[in-house]
């Protein structure tokens, strides 16, 4: 065997991998998306276009629009929260840092599931938050918190925390300090150098966070049908329950491709605009 | 106007004391170089003035004034950092531009500035280029231009050449000398380089273990130590410790060095003195030399000088001649050691 065919062959591999884990079903998802729904039975075979029509209904614009609101604004509270403390917790003494990043992962190490179920209980009316603000009387008439948006939110907050807080911690460790001094040796009062000089380096970080998350919270699951209303349910829940609860795997699938679509497109305008500041 | 006074400087980080009695007049103008090895204290000292740090004890005053008082952004002060700190996310204009923008200066007035600074420090038309873009000379004399832009009362540079190739470093070292000279900013320049600090200071301040060892005129620090320490950190100087007989002559290991004139003439018993290499003179050894006999073991070219080393017992001397011609003696040839004692130092015990 020729030396040169050898990187050529190492290279097939993970497109072996690609094809087999991602490649194969979603070519199959997007070939099951124009087949017909069989109300006995799982689908028929056939070319159409109505599993995608429908998406086109004020039902579906309603959900979409929904997900990307709760989506959005999870994630933007997510990097808002995380950015802040971790610019703190970087400049804590290194045992202090490495409890906060030990629990960090220890916090990303839990399932949605039992996040989700520790929140739940929380926020219930008769053993969580609501029952101790009632009991310290801060709150007269106490009801549980959840279902509800803010209760998602927390539960997308408690999902995406230590993930963002992990991903800033690195390169906010690193950082050269000198560039805040030259700020302040430069006229910046102390309270103004975050928003002049910090939070404009890190501009890119930040919109990869907040991307990267809003992506994530798009497609999460658990959180939503735990802590959230129905109507406060996003595409995710809603493809789930039309291809598991009402066996409409052809509908499922549809909905599935335009969330994938619409997906790349966001990630494709970010890597456009990125290239169009690189040229500016 | 912007004379600068420290008294009784002390640092303390926990228990680690990094600057001891530090006491220092600064004159309106004057170029200061703070010199000295690894954790000596000169980059505390310098953030000190810069507000980066606060001292333990101690007066900072600038004009009279407490400037203790005073927060670094109030102090007007213009800072070269060892790793520049340009901001990245700003073109070479805006960043020069920066402080007057926080000054509240209008952007025409901060962009007319920012572009005749480019000018000065030789960056003409480099206004838009985002920083990432310039060489490690260019980034240089943004940081500069940066520093300046401010109008500082204090110039501070914090090794700023110290990751630059020898010719761009000097180049930058005169520029710098040339361009305080002309705004007449008084200015403290940290370095660890003996050779950069005799090339551009008004006034040399060598630092040890946080206390100022010895403050002066290149010409004064470099022929006159008042210390081992300043002796040995400028440039290989000789130094060793002969006996002084009641008869005025110097001796050595048994080796007479001569009869010194002057105020070593009135020492007696053992003192500590020191000679540089190029007042050092090597002869052939003979067996009726009464003098040093060193038996040389390197022999090196730096450039414009031959340096040659010799041991003589345990001892190290040091020779330097102009490369003008071959060296006189290889390693493992005997040489007789000989200097005039007027060219010679004592070193206060």
């Amino acid at each position: 065997m020729s030396r040169l065919k050898v990187p050529h062959l190492i290279g097939v591999f993970p497109l072996a991998m690609m094809s087999f884990f991602f490649l194969a079903p979603l070519g199959y998802m997007v070939v099951v998306s124009f087949y017909e729904r069989d109300p006995l039975g799982f689908y028929n075979v056939a070319f159409i276009w109505d599993n995608y029509a429908k998406f086109f209904s004020s039902f579906y614009y309603t959900i979409s629009l929904r997900s990307v609101w709760s989506a959005g604004l999870g994630a933007a509270l997510v990097v808002l929260l995380a950015f802040p403390a971790m610019y703190i917790i970087v400049d804590m003494s290194r045992r202090w840092q490495l409890f906060w990043v030990i629990l960090l992962l220890s916090l990303m190490c839990l399932s949605e599931v039992i996040l989700g179920f520790a929140w739940l209980i929380l926020l219930s009316e008769n053993s969580g938050i609501p029952k101790f603000l009632g009991w310290v009387g801060l709150w007269q008439d106490p009801r549980s918190l959840s279902p509800s948006f803010s209760a998602m939110m927390i539960g997308f907050v408690t999902l995406g925390f230590s993930l963002v807080a992990l991903m800033f911690y690195p390169q906010m460790a690193q950082r050269d300090r000198s560039i805040e001094e030259a700020a302040l040796t430069l006229g910046t009062p102390p309270g103004r150098v975050f928003s002049k000089v910090i939070l404009p380096n890190f501009r890119t970080s930040i919109i990869t966070s907040v991307v990267t998350m809003f992506v994530y919270f798009l497609g999460v699951f658990v959180m939503p049908t735990m802590l959230g209303r129905p109507k406060d349910w996003n595409m995710t829940v809603i493809i789930t329950d039309k291809a598991v609860g009402d066996a409409n795997m052809p509908l499922g699938a549809a909905l599935s491709v335009i969330m994938l679509i619409f997906t790349l497109m966001i990630i494709g305008g970010l890597i456009l605009a990125g290239r169009r500041e690189q040229k500016a | 106007m912007a004379t600068l006074s420290l008294r009784n400087i002390e640092k303390k980080f926990g228990t680690f004391q990094a600057l001891a009695d530090v006491n220092l007049e600064i004159a309106d103008g004057e170029f200061i170089c703070l010199l000295g090895g690894s954790g000596c204290g000169k980059t505390t000292l310098l953030r000190i003035i810069a507000g980066l740090e606060a001292e333990t004890s101690g007066a900072l005053q600038l004009d009279g004034a407490d400037l203790s008082a005073i927060g670094c952004h109030k102090r007007n002060v213009g800072m070269v950092f060892q790793s520049l700190a340009l901001f990245p996310h700003l073109n070479v204009g805006e960043n020069i531009a920066y402080g007057l923008e926080i000054r509240g200066v209008a952007k025409a007035q901060r962009t007319a500035k920012a572009t005749g600074l480019l000018d000065v420090v030789g960056l003409a038309g480099m206004f838009d280029r985002p920083v990432a873009a310039l060489s490690g000379g260019q980034r240089q004399r943004v940081a500069i231009a940066r520093a300046l832009a401010i109008e500082p009362v204090l110039f501070l540079m914090d090794e700023p050449f110290s990751a630059l190739d020898a010719g761009l470093r000097e180049h930058l070292q005169i520029e710098v000398k040339k361009l305080q000279r002309k705004l007449g900013v008084t200015t403290i320049f940290v370095t660890h380089d003996q050779n950069e600090a005799m090339s551009i200071a008004d006034r040399i301040v060598i630092l040890n273990e946080g206390r100022i060892e010895q403050a002066g005129t290149p010409t004064e620090v470099y022929a006159r130590p008042q210390t081992r320490f300043v002796a040995d950190f400028m440039g290989t100087n000789n130094i060793f410790s002969p006996v002084f007989s009641p008869q005025g002559e110097a001796i050595l290991d048994g080796a007479a060095l001569g009869v010194p004139q002057g105020d070593m003439a009135k020492l007696e018993g053992k003192h500590c003195i020191a000679v540089r290499p190029e007042y050092l003179k090597l002869g052939p050894a003979t067996k009726t030399s009464k003098g040093l006999i060193g038996t040389v073991n390197f022999v090196r070219l730096l450039g414009a000088s031959v340096e040659t080393e010799l041991a003589v017992g345990d001892r190290t001397f040091v020779h330097t001649m102009i490369s003008d011609r071959p060296p006189a003696f290889q390693v493992g040839e005997q040489a007789e050691i000989s200097f005039d004692l007027d060219h010679a130092w004592v070193i206060p015990s």
